[in-house]
């Protein structure tokens, strides 16, 4: 095989490569770079980020975002894993219904969605005006606008991705396993634990690590439902950025949420590609 | 000896107990799921002044009055303009990705691969702030429709490069050279074979990325310009300021259309495009 | 009809040879096979000739022209692939039709050749179904209808019966050569069953990593085998190194037997396991004890150990022969092959 790109290659694969590297990578880079340069000195230095990590307001949006990602993480698993079992197991006909009404607020609207949560938790929403009909409470309650929304928000969002990667898993098990057990004395609920859950964890695992990411560096979902005082990480670099014009904390923001991003793809493929060989191994 | 396996009398309500919770748990989670949605549709059917639920009432009426809403005609005019053209941008991209990557070897063809992915892997807040960024730069402000094309067509090419690249990784490299055997050009083999047989994953793609764009908010709010709001920017920022029903049907006519193109994919290649990330 | 000449024809990738020093001609009008194991540079031979490889070395030639540097679509080439490689979404006449659009023929014209040619494998009326609606034979055939209505200089085959199963891969095979003859169009056929090669050929290209190894009739090849690896895999049983040669003879196990040779020491000899006789005169046999057996039917397949030779024998017969029992046997007279050593024997 030769190892120079041969022209053909060259001509079809150059257009979206700059596409990608002039509008994409470049801006990226050029973010980067400028989160290094403060505007108090000259050359490149950490300063930046020095004063961002130092700034109340961020340790909060950090916390608020790690806060808001391991709830969804684990509200997530305790969604998806019923589902995705069901959805493996169930007849055909149920399993498209429940597929479907997972699957379709994939295509959904940031602001649909939000707009629909404000109608069920705002202060003259479906929940308060029930609260207050049974006479639980006698003031609304505020489920808006605070961290609260955002974890519900989210979990709605990132639903589909840890039913999806669950569903890989589970439809990957071989059913004989099942019925091996089965026939050397196991009850459902030992084949359950002793067999299915172990044979998941894999899915388990790698769907947390994308659910747990795509939280942390989210931005619609949290802007809506959160407001301006309940920022996370990223509607706090949209602050910076748009409506304070602080360009060095906006930038420093932007760094961390790059590094993040990256260091979370860069953990899951070596997760992935790790369980993937154990799982390879132990056949 | 031989053993013999006991049936344990705990375990029987263990296993029916089992079943009742994990049926209730995936009902419980399948109406968190729908609720949304069916909340806002139920609601912009109300005949009253103001949102409620239950709807006070049956009427069409904010259907009616959303259709003489200015803001809504105009930013639902740009939006679609931003879809159809960013769409259209990134399927060439993707078409030639996709050719890229199943048909040539060379040493560089990872990196193309992350490359091309990339748009997944930058969080799309960072990107749109580090193109907002650029834009100010040069100056280039003004010009936010074609930013909002250029900006959408970039990160919608791996959005539509899963679907191409699997149908044509599954087109196979015998029929194009059958067709070329028989003094089919390049062109014509492409044309004649290969598009017809990546359609589908052409129209799923586009469809995906379409939607995308549509709905975007995280880049557009960096990009949109006072004469070009898109639909979801000018949404939120009316919904604070209309405690009436006409967001809920703007918010209706969306999920309608949606709902056919999510059927539209799910007949043409099937459910399985959103399973790969 | 043309006849095809290969001269010298290479392809590395990088330090692998897929093929190294082709050369052969196709006598116009002939049916020449390509036969090997899987990897032997037979497919990248025909695809070099197709024109989907570029020779790294070496030329190829058309009724004298060179055509290297020829695109594919220009060669006027027929080609039948191993996957048939029908287009899906058209039917069985615009399949057909393809290759005469591409040449500009008339819509009338293109409908007349089309069922001539879907007569000719056999599909007539078949015309407006798809591919998946036939049958892994139909499929066959129409591939074949499509690659022969160009009319083209020469018909390139890549296994294309090694997907149908045993009794329609027989079949087909007759249809091939009555085809191959009503249209006498040249053709080269990639195979690694040597009963297709034998049957179809008129002559046979032996190959063996990337290279050739021998070229004749079938009749010659099947009967003179020149070297271990063309007697292995054309199925002669039994090879083995002998005791050593005499003028005119070769000695196993310390008995002469007649054979011609080039009297060169490091020959092979081989023979077929329906070559050897049994009984007869135990001085100018060999003995031997059986040593398992299988029935097959009509002829039964003994295991046999020889003292004085490495590995036992394979022999073929109609005679009852039970385990343990003690026999003499000797190889017909001119059964013995005379082989070149290429190939490794396996240990015993």
């Amino acid at each position: 095989m030769s190892t120079g790109v041969k022209r053909e290659t060259l001509i079809i694969g150059a257009p979206a490569s700059l596409w990608l590297v002039v509008l994409l990578v470049i801006p990226c880079l050029f973010l980067l770079f400028q989160s290094l340069t403060p505007l108090s000195g000259t050359g490149l230095s950490l300063e930046n980020y020095e004063n961002l990590v130092e700034s109340g307001t961020f340790q909060k949006a950090l916390r608020r975002s790690i806060i808001v990602s391991v709830w969804v993480t684990v509200l997530t698993v305790l969604a998806g894993y019923p589902i995705a079992l069901v959805a493996s197991r169930a007849s055909p006909r149920v399993r498209t219904l429940v597929m479907v009404i997972v699957i379709f607020p994939f295509l959904l609207s940031a602001v649909v969605r939000a707009y629909g949560w404000t109608v069920i938790l705002g202060e003259n929403g479906v929940v308060n005006d029930f609260l207050i009909g049974i006479g639980l409470i006698a003031e609304p309650l505020r489920l808006i606008q605070n961290t609260f929304a955002i974890i519900i928000g989210e979990t709605h969002v990132l639903l589909p991705y840890m039913v999806l990667s669950l569903l890989t898993v589970i439809q990957r098990i071989d059913r004989n396993l099942e019925a091996a057990a089965m026939s050397l004395g196991a009850s459902p609920p030992v084949i359950f634990f002793k067999v299915v859950v172990p044979l998941t964890l894999p899915g388990l695992l790698t769907g947390m690590l994308l659910v747990f990411s795509l939280s942390m560096t989210a931005f619609a979902t949290p802007f809506l439902l959160g407001g301006p005082r309940s920022p996370i990480l990223t509607v706090l670099m949209y602050q910076y950025a748009y409506t304070l014009f602080d360009w060095s904390k906006a930038t420093a923001v932007a760094g961390v949420l790059l590094v993040l991003g990256l260091g979370f793809v860069i953990l899951h493929r070596f997760v992935s590609r790790r369980l993937m060989r154990d799982a390879e191994a132990g056949r | 000896m031989t053993y013999q396996v006991t049936e344990k009398l705990w375990e029987k309500p263990l296993i029916a107990l089992g079943r009742v919770f994990l049926w209730g748990s995936v009902c419980f989670w399948l109406v968190f799921v729908l609720a949304p949605v069916v909340v806002t549709i139920v609601s912009s059917f109300t005949a009253a002044e103001f949102l409620t639920f239950p709807p006070k009432g049956f009427s069409l009426r904010w259907y009616f009055r959303v259709m003489e809403l200015d803001w809504f005609l105009t930013s639902l005019q740009t939006s679609l303009i931003v879809a159809t053209v960013s769409t259209f941008i990134a399927t060439v991209f993707a078409v030639l990705a996709a050719r890229v990557l199943t048909r040539h070897r060379f040493r560089a063809k990872g990196a193309f691969e992350i490359l091309m992915l990339s748009p997944l892997i930058i969080p799309g807040v960072v990107f749109g702030f580090a193109f907002f960024n650029v834009v100010l730069q040069f100056r280039l402000e003004g010009l936010s429709l074609l930013n909002l094309f250029v900006a959408h067509s970039v990160v919608t090419i791996p959005l539509m490069l899963r679907p191409i690249w699997s149908s044509m990784a599954g087109t196979e490299l015998s029929l194009e050279e059958a067709a070329q055997s028989l003094g089919a050009t390049p062109w014509t083999t492409f044309w004649k074979i290969t598009f017809p047989m990546i359609l589908p994953g052409i129209v799923a793609g586009a469809i995906i990325a379409f939607t995308f764009s549509f709905n975007d908010i995280t880049i557009a709010i960096f990009l949109v310009g006072p004469e070009t709001q898109t639909l979801p920017v000018q949404l939120m920022s009316q919904i604070e300021y209309t405690p009436d029903a006409s967001p809920a049907a703007i918010t209706s006519i969306i999920i309608f259309f949606t709902l056919i193109l999510f059927f539209i994919i799910d007949r043409t290649v099937g459910m399985d495009v959103f399973a790969q990330k | 009809m043309a006849e095809v000449k290969l001269t010298g024809l290479s392809k590395h990738y990088g330090d692998f040879a897929a093929a190294s020093n082709v050369s052969f001609d196709v006598e116009s009008g002939s049916f020449l096979s390509l036969l090997g194991p899987s990897g032997c540079g037979k497919t990248t031979t025909l695809r070099m000739i197709i024109g989907f490889e570029q020779p790294t070395a070496g030329d190829i030639f058309i009724d004298g022209e060179r055509i290297n540097d020829i695109k594919p679509w220009l060669r006027d080439l027929g080609v039948v692939f191993q996957n048939y490689a029908l287009f899906p979404y058209m039917t069985v006449a615009e399949n057909v039709a393809f290759g005469l659009k591409q040449r500009g023929v008339e819509p009338a014209e293109i409908k007349r050749r089309a069922s001539k040619f879907l007569e000719l494998v056999g599909l007539p009326g078949k015309e407006d179904r798809f591919p998946r609606q036939l049958s892994g034979g139909q499929q066959q055939r129409v591939a074949l209808a499509r690659a022969l209505v160009i009319e083209p200089r020469v018909l390139l085959l890549d296994e294309p019966l090694s997907n149908l199963d045993a009794k329609l891969r027989a079949e087909m095979r007759f249809e091939l050569k009555r085809i191959q003859n009503e249209t006498g169009v040249t053709s080269v056929f990639v195979t690694h069953d040597q009963e297709e090669a034998l049957t179809l050929s008129d002559r046979i290209v032996v190959m063996n990593h990337g290279e050739v190894v021998t070229v004749g009739k079938p009749k010659e090849i099947w009967e003179r085998p020149t070297s271990a690896f063309v007697a292995d895999f054309l199925g002669v049983e039994n090879i083995f190194a002998p005791d050593g040669f005499e003028p005119g003879a070769v000695v196993i196990g310390g008995k002469r037997f007649a054979a011609e040779h080039d009297g060169q020491g490091n020959r092979l000899v081989g023979l077929r396991s329906t070559d050897i006789e049994i009984g007869g005169d135990a001085d100018a046999g060999l003995a031997g004890r059986v040593q398992q057996t299988s029935y097959r039917g009509s002829i039964n397949t003994y295991v046999v150990d020889v003292p004085g030779i490495a590995r036992p024998l394979y022999i073929s017969t109609a005679t009852d022969l039970p385990i343990g029992s003690n026999i003499v046997l000797k190889p017909r007279d001119g059964a013995v092959l005379i082989l070149d050593p290429d190939m490794e024997i396996a240990a015993a």
